[in-house]
């Protein structure tokens, strides 16, 4: 599904931030990516939604390479990789209702229909009777989840997720490991999780590439995985 | 489409009701930007009046030797009338010309006694010479100098007058590259100014920008919201703008003709009133329109 082929990418004085890296996802498949801070994670979920170009190598999503897309096609290929951040990135002075729409409301849906498809979303997220809130009102698990609400509500086939759980409590990873795991077995979403807690690698017992200072070093495949 | 669009005006209503302090910032940069535009065009409005006051009351005079009959100087001016459009050439018969004197001299005894002392008239046959363009004033002289008339004049005041025409052709000329340059110069300036501010407002809306992108909104309907809202912000300003000048113009109506004679800024905006909105507005709308999109384009590289 996805090809990720001798991929490098160098900042400015001469930074190397992905030194030809190449690896290859399935659909369906969970993988997580680890290493340090600064060992090149988020370069790869940014170059796999082209927010970011590479130096060199290529990048090919369902036979299409993405280098080669248009500019102007690019929101296509984004609602098709969804991604969500450490930070958030929500509207915090709008309601959840208002957040998770967003999507829906850059294609032109009817507010009948947007008003439906939040409501299945929120149900399914648990966050229906939060939908007026407002979104700085809520606690990290619960933003994340809006996070995901909105990520889900274009129905992607891959999640990329960066960080997610890096500012939340215990309990509130748990929760949105969970939630990623049951949307990748029970919707078959790929999910490329980006992390550096070393418990949820060790109990979520997936495909693990490790990278350290650009390179990839590993590539271990476990078998099919189980939480905690 | 449909949906979109109204989403997209929607966005850019938000932009415009919920930062009201920025929102209020940019009315009042657009509505300064505006008077300096109509600062440029009433500058240019003085100029001309100023230039054409002081052209019109520039002329020349051809005096006839005293034999010359009469239909030999009505040839004359119907030839310096047809010379070039826009040129009044005024017949001024010996009888006129001595009553003109008259007039004049009333208010100096000693002439006045002695046009009576002398009792045949002195005076010659004229022919006073206008035009819109004080350069076609050197061409006429010239003209004449070589044409068979030559035999007829007595004498062409141009040369008394030639050096007084020649700098007032300069500084005409020079004052209206100078407006040009000044209008140029408004322009730029205004340019920068709101440069600087739709800078300032987009970049309060990096979180949005970034949250818009993020979930595969395309750069148009990013663009949309903040195109819309500028342009509300340009009508707002321009509107004060305007409304400020037709008040400053009326309620200065009687004092302008004290500096010139005709000078009447309100009539000038009432008369060009469509072309003039329409061409400030227009100005202000595209600065503004390539100003967000220049500063939008910083957060849609990619």
């Amino acid at each position: 599904m996805i090809i990720f082929k001798n991929i490098s990418k160098i900042y400015e004085n001469n930074i190397i931030a992905l030194d030809n890296v190449s690896f290859e996802i399935k659909a369906g498949e969970f993988v997580l990516l680890i290493g340090k801070s600064g060992a090149g994670k988020s370069t790869i979920l940014k170059i796999l939604r082209r927010e970011e170009e590479p130096t060199r190598g290529k990048v090919v999503y369902k036979n299409i390479d993405i280098l080669s897309i248009p500019r102007r096609r690019l929101s296509n290929l984004r609602k098709k990789i969804a991604i969500i951040h450490q930070d958030f990135k929500l509207l915090n002075k709008k309601s959840v209702f208002d957040n998770i729409s967003l999507p829906l409301e850059i294609i032109g849906k009817s507010f009948k229909e947007i008003k439906r498809e939040v409501n299945h979303i929120a149900e399914k997220l648990k966050l229906k009777h939060k939908l007026n809130q407002i979104v700085n009102t809520l606690s990290g698990g619960e933003k994340q989840r809006v996070c995901l609400a909105r990520c889900l509500i274009f129905k992607p086939e891959v999640i990329l997720a960066d960080e997610p759980t890096g500012n939340l409590d215990p309990i509130a990873t748990f929760e949105i490991i969970q939630i990623l795991r049951d949307l990748n077995r029970e919707e078959g979403i790929s999910i490329v999780l980006a992390t550096h807690n070393k418990e949820i690698v060790d109990n979520l017992k997936t495909r693990v590439l490790t990278l350290e200072s650009g390179r990839l070093i590993r590539d271990e495949n476990p078998g099919d995985y189980t939480l905690l | 489409m449909f949906n979109i669009l109204v989403k997209v005006f929607k966005w850019g209503y938000d932009l415009f009701n919920q930062e009201r302090l920025i929102t209020i910032i940019n009315i009042g940069t657009v509505m300064i930007v505006s008077l300096l535009i109509w600062i440029g065009f009433l500058g240019f409005y003085f100029f001309n009046q100023l230039i054409n006051y002081v052209e019109e009351r520039l002329d020349f005079a051809i005096y006839f030797k005293p034999q010359v009959p009469r239909e030999e100087i009505l040839k004359v001016q119907k030839i310096i009338q047809n010379f070039a459009p826009g040129i009044s050439v005024e017949f001024i018969g010996q009888e006129t010309a001595l009553e003109k004197f008259r007039k004049e001299a009333k208010v100096n005894p000693i002439i006045a006694r002695a046009l009576t002392e002398i009792q045949t008239n002195p005076l010659v046959d004229y022919l006073i010479v206008t035009a819109n363009s004080p350069e076609i004033y050197p061409k006429i002289a010239d003209y004449l100098d070589k044409s068979a008339y030559r035999a007829y004049i007595d004498y062409i005041n141009y040369s008394e007058n030639q050096r007084v025409i020649k700098r007032i052709i300069s500084i005409s000329n020079q004052a209206r590259i100078f407006m040009t340059g000044f209008i140029i110069l408004i322009l730029v300036f205004s340019s920068l100014i709101i440069f600087n501010t739709v800078l300032s407002s987009v970049y309060s809306q990096k979180e949005m920008i970034e949250v818009l992108r993020l979930i595969g909104a395309s750069n148009w309907f990013i663009r949309g919201p903040f195109l819309f809202y500028i342009s509300i912000i340009s009508l707002f300003g321009f509107i004060i703008s305007l409304g400020i000048i037709i008040v400053v113009s009326i309620r200065t109506t009687n004092f302008w003709p004290t500096l010139i004679p005709g000078l009447s800024p309100s009539n000038f905006i009432f008369e060009n009133f469509f072309f003039l909105n329409l061409v400030s507005f227009g100005i202000i709308l595209i600065i503004n329109m390539v100003a967000t999109l220049l500063a939008l384009e910083k957060y849609l590289k990619i």
